[in-house]
């Protein structure tokens, strides 16, 4: 019969622990008052052992998780034929009334962290799926903090700032849905730092106007270029190219490059392939095809997916530095300011007009120390400034 | 000298107030309930509990009748009128008396007498010999229940204008009886006087019986009354009434012009209003409006230790939901939290055929704007229906096309107000048509219907 494995209650104060490991793994059989898994409470590291034979089916929580006391952490088989979990056992060994029979108390109103159970009902599920509703975040009002139809948001925006909004209030669309649901997902799980630098753009303007003008094939564009530096600075740096995956820190195999593109329904991320490797005109196509795909609504959910790094170019905007959001999935993103004519003094304390770009680099601190992003910004920085290097692959 | 402070003192004695005052001794508060006349309320002493009773005659009589169709031979039975109304009494003794029990096994203190509040919140307590004492408690909770409505034209006179009481006390069958309203307790004396061979009419102001509930559901009850001998004017307005010796003459007005009825005796059955007088409610903070407290689904008023629960508060006037909204304001009282979301309160009616209902009409589904999705399952296609020789009526459900939510049910027919509990159980959990689509039903049970109306909504009805 397949039952239940909780977090036991391992003192009187006790509300939750958090999983360390698991000492049998799913398959595995084991025996009564074998250990299974290890709970750290406040006060110990604690063997839970086996109220009974049996055989671990399933493992439902990760590890490292804080969990309710009473929260599935997995499931088991005790080899007993019987109708379903929910029946309580016949007659548990001392050891599962102290590891197993526990009483769950959980928080009537707060939402469950990740790996307990969420109560909702049927419709609310069905709702919160329709409108892009995470139900994880949601605080239900029924028995238990079930959740309802009733608690759910009308959008997926979460309601204080509805309510805090006055003036004219209309439902986001779907992709506004899913871009705030993404951003505040984003801000809230990747610590983000942020490094800024100058980079000076007057050979690459120049070499921009002479390429448009002594051909019509492709006409490039300043993004292209930044868009071409990244992708060389990532196949120079692969330590680099990497994001933090809830499996662990994932290395790209492939130097690719999202380019935000700003539309009519919101803001959508192409993802260029391989751009380490690519001559600058074939870039600048699949960079124009894709811009014009983002604006017509035509991009694919492939064509947005990969890449460690976004660039986000808010150059024609006026801006002189923006620090920009990481993409969810990535580890950096790219804000680019506008050109700005500017006075440096050169090494004599003369003043010196230079064109120069205000690049922030975001990125997750996860992934990434302070000085290897630095390095990597330098090398974006090091391309756009001396940018015939583009021109050869 | 008896406790005169409490944390929470209950003025009325009804299936809201007995019920919160339980709640509230469970929850260990200091409780007291006041109730004036007696306990149960009109529920349990001139409504729901009596009723069923004369009802449960009235079927048995019914049955009895055709009991040839089952094979079985029977003379028409003598009916011992007294006899009926007397069992009737005795039932609600008998539950009246385990109430004060209830109460008292579980600390409740009790006062007999009319219960006011006092310029300074105190409540006064003034019983039937004269003494008086006051009362002091953090909360009180008003729950005073309603009392029938009378006509202008037709004032109550306990002999031949009648309002429920009477209907529920008469010493002889009447020969005739003019029901004016038709919503259930009018529908539920038609259908038992007519039974035991009174000559009914109903009159109803509005143009359909059982005017608040589905449609449907009122053009079956129509028809099938109509077929038992009942006399229907629907969308009739009483224009002049005489009440002479012998009887009640009354005009109407109808769209197809005007009628004059006679009938041995009338029962005015045309509303309820608020028990609010007499209390000293201007003492205290809670807003009237048309004679009924303002609270919300957990009783709470405008002021913050003064409660009201039940029929004073308004519709739906219904015992269960005085019950609901009782447990949900000592609940909330105590500390506790309490749901926001107004529940689900099924509604029933106990006439021959019997009808239930929870959630939306199909009307009123249709005013959300929502695509719908409803289903019919009638019951002649119910083998347990057929079995029992009762394969007439129908269950109907009503859908939101869009999400699955369960808007509506309806359920007209045998045990209609047994069955009514599937349906708010489903969309008390909020279960949608996938989760009631694979439960299983009993075979063979009137509650298959349920399903199949279920599947008959979604297209895929297997009986049909």
């Amino acid at each position: 019969m397949r039952r239940e494995m909780l977090v036991p209650k391992l003192g009187l104060t006790m509300a939750e622990g958090t999983l360390v490991e698991w000492m049998v793994k799913p398959g595995d059989t084991f025996r009564a008052d074998q250990s299974l898994f290890v709970i750290e409470s406040e006060k110990a590291a604690t063997e839970i052992p086996a109220e009974a034979d049996g055989t671990l089916l399933e493992i439902t929580a990760e590890l490292g998780a804080t969990l309710a006391v009473g929260s599935v952490i997995g499931y088991w088989d005790d080899g007993a034929a019987g109708l379903a979990e929910a029946s309580p056992s016949p007659s548990p060994s001392p050891v599962a009334a102290a590891a197993v029979t526990v009483s769950v108390t959980p928080a009537p109103v707060a939402p469950p962290g990740p790996g307990e159970r969420l109560l909702a009902t049927p419709l609310a599920r069905r709702l919160a799926q329709a409108r892009g509703i995470e139900l994880r975040s949601v605080t239900g009002s029924g028995p238990r903090g079930r959740i309802r139809a009733c608690d759910l948001p009308e959008t997926a925006v979460p309601a204080a700032v509805l309510v805090a909004a006055s003036g004219a209030l209309r439902a986001p669309t779907a992709t506004e849905q899913t871009i705030a649901r993404r951003l505040v997902a984003a801000k809230q799980e990747i610590p983000h730092f942020y490094m800024s630098v100058e980079a000076e753009v007057s050979a690459l303007q120049q070499l921009r106007a002479e390429l448009n003008a002594v051909q019509a094939d492709v006409r490039f564009t300043l993004n292209h270029f930044i868009v071409a530096a990244v992708g060389r600075a990532l196949a120079q740096m692969p330590e680099v190219n990497r994001i933090w995956t809830a499996d662990g820190i994932l290395s790209l195999p492939t130097t690719d490059v999202g380019m935000a593109v700003h539309t009519e329904r919101g803001l959508m991320v192409p993802v260029l392939r391989d751009l380490g490797r690519q001559p600058l005109a074939q870039l600048a196509r699949e960079a124009a095809s894709a811009a014009s795909r983002a604006q017509a609504g035509r991009l694919g959910a492939a064509e947005m997916a990969g890449g460690a790094i976004t660039v986000s170019n808010a150059g024609m905007h006026d801006v002189t530095y923006m620090s920009s959001i990481i993409n969810p999935g990535q580890a950096m993103i790219l804000g680019v300011g506008s050109v700005r004519g500017v006075f440096r003094p050169d090494e004599h304390g003369q003043p010196v007009l230079r064109r120069e770009i205000g690049l922030v680099l975001s990125a997750d601190h996860r992934v990434l120390d302070g000085v290897t992003a630095l390095q990597f910004l330098k090398r974006i920085v090091s391309a756009l400034e001396r940018p015939l290097g583009l021109l050869v692959v | 000298m008896a406790q005169t402070k409490f944390d929470v003192l209950v003025i009325g004695g009804g299936p809201g107030g007995y019920v919160a005052a339980l709640r509230a001794a469970q929850l260990k508060l200091r409780t007291a309930l006041v109730e004036r006349e007696h306990l149960g309320g009109i529920c349990l002493n001139w409504g729901c509990i009596p009723t069923k009773s004369l009802l449960h005659t009235a079927d048995t009589l019914r049955r009895i009748r055709h009991a040839g169709d089952l094979g079985l031979g029977v003379a028409e039975p003598s009916i011992d009128f007294l006899h009926v109304m007397a069992r009737s009494r005795d039932v609600a003794k008998r539950l009246n008396r385990g109430i004060l029990q209830l109460l008292r096994k579980a600390g409740v203190t009790v006062f007999d007498g009319h219960a006011s509040f006092s310029p300074d919140r105190s409540v006064r307590v003034r019983s039937a010999n004269g003494s008086s004492q006051t009362l002091q408690a953090h909360h009180t909770l008003v729950a005073t229940g309603a009392q029938a409505r009378a006509l202008p034209a037709l004032p109550f006179d306990g002999d031949r204008v009648w309002r429920y009481r009477e209907a529920l006390a008469a010493s002889a069958l009447p020969k005739s009886l003019l029901v004016i309203g038709a919503g259930a307790i009018g529908m539920e004396f038609a259908s038992f006087y007519a039974t035991l061979g009174t000559q009914v009419t109903v009159v109803e102001a509005q143009t359909r019986v059982l005017p608040t509930g589905d449609a449907d559901v009122s053009a079956f009850v129509a028809k099938a009354f109509e077929r038992d001998g009942i006399r229907l004017y629907t969308g009739a307005r009483l224009d002049t009434a005489q009440v002479g010796t012998d009887g009640v003459q009354v005009t109407l007005s109808t769209a197809t012009g005007h009628e004059t009825l006679q009938a041995e005796r009338v029962l005015v059955a045309v509303g309820l209003a608020g028990n609010t007088d007499g209390l000293g409610l201007e003492h205290t903070r809670v807003v009237l409006e048309r004679g009924l407290i303002v609270a919300d689904g957990s009783g709470r008023t405008a002021d913050p230790t003064v409660h009201a629960i039940g029929d004073v508060t308004g519709a739906p006037m219904l015992a269960h939901r005085a019950s609901h909204q009782g447990l949900a304001c000592v609940e909330r009282i105590a500390g506790h939290a309490v749901s926001p979301e107004a529940p689900l309160i099924p509604s029933c009616v106990y006439s021959h055929p019997q009808s239930a209902s929870v959630g939306l009409t199909e009307d009123e589904a249709r005013a959300l704007g929502r695509p719908l999705r409803v289903g019919r399952f009638p019951l002649e296609a119910s083998g347990k229906a057929i079995a029992i020789g009762e394969a007439s009526g129908f269950v109907k459900t009503v859908f939101d096309a869009d999400t699955g939510a369960l808007l509506g049910a309806h359920i007209v027919g045998p045990d209609a107000p047994e069955l009514i509990h599937g349906f708010t159980l489903a969309g008390t959990l909020e279960a949608t048509e996938a989760e009631l689509m694979e439960t299983v039903f009993p075979h063979p049970t009137l509650s298959e219907a349920l399903h199949e109306s279920v599947l008959a909504a979604f297209g895929r009805p297997l009986h049909i």
